[in-house]
């Protein structure tokens, strides 16, 4: 290793420093947004008014931040969104382990059915009207219901699980069946234990969509009172008009800065998470390609 | 070992299916939320699609709407919109697999080359994290940005003595800015893929062609390249077997009645249409006419990449 260290020739040397600052402004670039957004957010109205910000706050001020923080509507559809995010991603889990576990045993025999039926809605995207339209009809429309029942399940997270489930050891199963473990007791007790890293996995994965989620929420909400914090931001940030609605006049903030620290704030839980994010995804990432 | 398992196989085969489920029930009872989840969720909406050949009354349901065929589709096709939405979708697709395809490959290629962990961790830890905000954020960071008086873009550009530009605005730009914002979302996460294959390259490869006196640039096109190419075909593929899927959220989020024109695509269409002028059949329509085509696009890439790489995309 050392010989091919010192032996490294010029072109090389060159190579390497270029491709170190190329790739250090991809990542400089990938950054600088949020940093800006950064210093507005924590500037006060009359340099980011007269567009002078730019990665240093100016004027430190937490304004911003207590005018959003005392926002009711922001606060009450980030509760909203929290709640949905947490009662949604046990239900999914549940749900999904339910479905994955029969799914990876031999002895169900409607696991071929099973598992091209949840294909065959992967790959076909249905029209959403008719989607919006039986929703309705369930009575899932402007309640907290509708923000969980219609995503809870997604076929490609009960793909990662079934794949591992599969790989469980027939002879533990065959030991539980044995101790007299019913088929949910076994799954519950001998199976999950094991199983902690993919349900981490998939247990991000299905919080990161619930957090994010917008599309269903923009059909199945119409009441402002349940607007989740994505149709929030949506309403403040890109529909301009609604800003003067939200009560979000005060002095010594500028409406920039106020939108900017809205998405901070909604960006912040995501962010929060990042590290096992990066952790759990790349590895949630290689279990779904294998084939199951 | 061996002789149970045979004895057990004989003795399912020989179980009738409500044996079977009998023995097992514990099993049947465990699947079926997920089986009902899909049929309710799924299945019946996907049943629901047949309002696009009726004039789906809400008040008489589809059993009492009447039904007139293949009319939506006719006046859709008939429709002066039909070609601007198409011609958006075909646009921004060719961009995503044009512009936005390749750099996940390079970027993926770069960073195998860095040898110092720690820098080579610092930039895919940046360059990730936009893959978790949500579109809405997105659109919101860019639109922010890019305001015409107060965003950074336009106050660099007054520093230079340049004219500010109201970017979110104009027709010009906005799918300029669409491209931009794929890539700046997804190339980290997208490399990671390439990565990996790379990964698996055999460390001997390169020595050997490194005694043989190659340099790092032909390793690159004579090693790196020729491995990883069969994962860039099935992505590829797979891109383009999605080739209708611009994204309702991501062009959602970037449109406004001044870009409209440049942007509006299938999904747009028909939420525009659907939810908001209450035209559920034509809408739905619209929706079975993108679906129709994109799974059609999704066989079609699925039977090259057999063809190209002996593995399916779906």
């Amino acid at each position: 290793m050392n010989e091919t260290k010192i032996k490294r020739s010029l072109p090389d040397r060159i190579f390497n420093a270029a491709n170190l600052i190329i790739l250090g402004l991809i990542g400089l670039i990938a950054v600088l947004p949020y940093i800006n957004m950064l210093a507005v957010s924590l500037s006060s109205s009359g340099p980011v008014d007269s567009g002078r910000v730019l990665f240093l706050p100016m004027e430190l001020t937490f304004e911003n931040y207590k005018t959003v923080f005392m926002d009711k509507n922001i606060l009450r559809s980030m509760g909203i969104s929290a709640l949905m995010t947490v009662i949604g991603t046990s239900f999914s889990l549940l749900l999904t382990v339910m479905f994955a576990y029969p799914l990876s045993r031999e002895e169900f025999r409607l696991r071929k059915f099973c598992n091209v039926m949840i294909l065959i809605v992967f790959i076909f995207n249905a029209p959403i009207i008719p989607w919006y339209l039986t929703m309705r009809q369930y009575g899932l429309y402007d309640n907290f219901l509708a923000l969980i029942l219609p995503s809870a399940l997604s076929t490609y997270n009960i793909i990662i699980v079934r794949s591992f489930f599969s790989e469980v050891s027939p002879a533990l199963l065959d030991a539980a069946k044995v101790d007299g473990c019913g088929e949910m007791r076994t799954l519950m007790q001998i199976i999950l234990p094991i199983s902690k890293a993919v349900m981490a996995t998939v247990g991000l994965m299905y919080g990161v969509a619930y957090w994010n989620s917008y599309t269903n929420p923009l059909y199945l909400i119409n009441d402002r009172n349940l607007y989740t914090l994505q149709l929030r931001i949506k309403s403040v940030v890109l529909d301009s008009n609604a800003l003067e609605s939200m009560n979000l006049v005060s002095l010594g903030t500028s409406t920039q800065a106020l939108k900017m620290t809205t998405i901070i704030v909604a960006a912040i839980p995501v962010l929060c998470v990042y590290p096992f994010l990066q952790k759990h995804f790349v590895k949630g990432m290689t279990i779904g390609s294998v084939k199951g | 070992m061996g002789g149970k398992k045979t004895s057990q196989a004989v003795r399912t085969k020989k179980e009738s299916f409500w044996q079977n489920m009998f023995r097992h029930k514990g099993l049947y009872f465990m699947a079926l939320p997920g089986f009902l989840w899909f049929v309710l969720f799924r299945y019946v909406p996907l049943a629901g699609s047949v309002i696009a050949f009726m004039d789906y009354d809400i008040y008489k349901g589809i059993g009492g709407s009447k039904f007139v065929g293949l009319k939506h589709f006719s006046h859709f096709f008939k429709f002066p919109e039909f070609g601007q939405i198409f011609r958006n979708t075909a646009i921004l697709g060719a961009y995503d697999v044009l512009i936005v395809f390749p750099i996940p490959i390079l970027l993926a290629i770069l960073m195998n080359e860095v040898r110092n962990a720690k820098y080579k961790k610092a930039v895919q830890t940046a360059v990730y994290v936009p893959h978790f905000l949500s579109w809405v954020i997105i659109g919101g960071i860019f639109t922010t940005l890019l305001s015409p008086n107060t965003g950074i873009i336009n106050n660099v550009r007054q520093l230079l003595g340049l004219d500010s530009v109201y970017y979110m605005a104009s027709e010009k730009h906005i799918r300029g800015i669409l491209v931009i914002a794929s890539i700046w979302k997804e190339m980290g996460w997208s490399s990671i893929v390439y990565l990996a294959a790379i990964a698996g390259i055999d460390p001997a490869l390169y020595e050997a062609a490194e005694i043989d006196g190659a340099n790092r640039f032909k390793r690159m096109l004579h090693i790196t390249l020729p491995t990883i190419l069969p994962i860039i075909m099935t992505m590829l593929l797979l891109k383009i077997g999605n080739f209708m899927e611009i994204g309702f959220e991501k062009t959602n989020s970037f449109m406004n009645s001044m870009n409209q024109g440049r942007i509006d695509v299938f999904d747009t269409f028909v939420y525009r249409y659907g939810l908001q002028n209450l035209q559920y059949s034509y809408a739905t329509a619209v929706g079975l006419f993108k679906s129709v085509v994109g799974i059609t696009l999704l066989f079609i890439s699925n039977a090259l990449s057999k063809k190209t790489t002996e593995q399916s995309v779906i």
